[in-house]
């Protein structure tokens, strides 16, 4: 806890320019998104804000003159496609589709992830979809969990994206609970774990854009809008919790379960903060 | 003529080797010489990606596609002429750089054991 708001005061020195200040904190969810968006407006003033959307191809211009190519015909289509045939023709036990306990695919990413005000949670559109299943009493080896049908949840979660795509994310944190998961979610970004002994933050914010060997490291923006995405390094569709689980891995950090509730207040903070970005999923990624 | 072609080819190939190999692992083997046993050990392991994986962060002199997040590992004995000091920041750099630091305590975490780290500062000793 005291690493956790020590990490807290380097990032308001740093967003506050160097100068020593009191450790700036707000847990107002907005107030704090502007201190992320502010510190890497400030890191890179050339590159404007609505380009986080594309990773680390907003300031590498060669990866990002490869990725355009990728996205002339790009490898996601097949997903997609594999996708909405899914999502159509399959039917939960009482016989109905699963748009009868999630509402209809168009714009429904967009309106996720959201903080149901009754039970406190984060919900994650992948979860919903599990639960959905499991609800209606759908056999445990059927359920599209990422255990035993990882392929068809990434599946339907591209075409999904897919039917947002071009939506401006705009998560929304009124309520108290929301603005609880925020904070949690904030406390797992800043919280340095494992082997490594690193937290989200110190890859992602303080060295975000710089090499680790060959690669550059993503930024503190624009980590959830591109989801789920093709990571042609691997050859497969990445959700967003499932990149996620392997970025905690690596860090040596024996990973909490994708859905876990850890893991979907990480992705309540990250999305709030991707607030004002188009949502450009599915998209690809190395 | 014909010889003398064949002395250009010759020479031509030598010298695209020559170049080809500045490109791989052989320069860097060859810069090994001098090295002691212990150094040369050191220095696998920070080059490797498991272990050190120093290059994951660190500019090496030898060392392709090196990451940009630490400072060039360069004239080491001139900035550590205490080598008590180098092992302490291996061990655990959060002692010398404040809780704050990106560097993984290597020793703290029992990610290299001690001896390790030994030959790793007799590698970084000779940059």
């Amino acid at each position: 806890m005291k690493r956790l708001i020590s990490s807290m005061i380097a990032a308001s020195v740093l967003a506050t320019g160097g100068a020593m200040a009191e450790p700036a904190n707000p847990s107002d969810p907005e107030e704090f998104r502007q201190l992320m968006v502010d510190f890497y407006a400030e890191r890179y003033p050339d590159v404007p804000f609505e380009n986080y959307n594309l990773g680390v191809y907003a300031i590498d211009d060669d990866a990002r003159s490869q990725w355009e190519g990728q996205m002339i015909f790009p490898a996601t289509d097949e997903f997609v496609a594999k996708g909405e045939t899914l999502w159509n023709e399959y039917r939960l036990p009482n016989g109905k589709p699963l748009s009868s306990c999630l509402g209809e695919a168009k714009g429904l990413r967009a309106r996720y992830p959201y903080v149901n005000e009754k039970d406190g949670e984060v919900h994650s559109l992948g979860l919903d979809i599990i639960n959905c299943q499991k609800n209606a009493g759908e056999d445990a080896d059927k359920v599209w969990d990422p255990k035993n049908n990882y392929k068809k949840l990434a599946n339907v979660l591209a075409y999904l994206a897919s039917e947002s795509a071009g939506m401006t994310n705009q998560v929304q944190a009124d309520s108290e609970a929301a603005k609880k998961a925020y904070n949690r979610g904030k406390e797992a970004w800043f919280r340095r774990t494992g082997r490594l002994d690193n937290s989200c933050a110190d890859c992602h914010q303080y060295h975000g854009g710089k090499y680790a060997r060959a690669e550059h490291l993503h930024m503190n923006l624009g980590n959830t809008t591109h989801f789920p995405a093709f990571r042609y390094s691997k050859g497969s569709m990445f959700t967003l919790h499932k990149r996620m689980y392997g970025c905690v891995r690596d860090t040596g950090t024996i990973p909490p379960a994708q859905y876990s509730d850890y893991l979907r207040d990480l992705e309540y903070f990250m999305s709030y903060n991707d607030n004002g970005l188009e949502l450009n999923g599915p998209n690809i990624r190395k | 003529m014909k010889k003398f072609t064949s002395v250009i080819t010759t020479a031509g190939t030598a010298a695209l080797l020559a170049a080809g190999m500045s490109f791989s692992g052989a320069a860097a083997a060859q810069q090994n010489d001098g090295l002691s046993e212990s150094a040369k050990e050191g220095k696998e392991l920070a080059f490797g990606r498991s272990g050190g994986n120093c290059l994951a962060c660190h500019q090496i002199v030898g060392g392709n596609l090196a990451g940009n997040i630490g400072p060039a590992l360069i004239a080491m004995k001139a900035r550590y002429p205490d080598r008590e000091e180098l092992t302490g920041v291996l061990r655990d750099p959060r002692d010398k750089f404040g809780a704050q630091t990106i560097m993984p305590p290597f020793g703290a975490h029992k990610i290299l054991t001690e001896d390790e780290i030994e030959k790793i500062v007799d590698y970084l000793y000779t940059l």
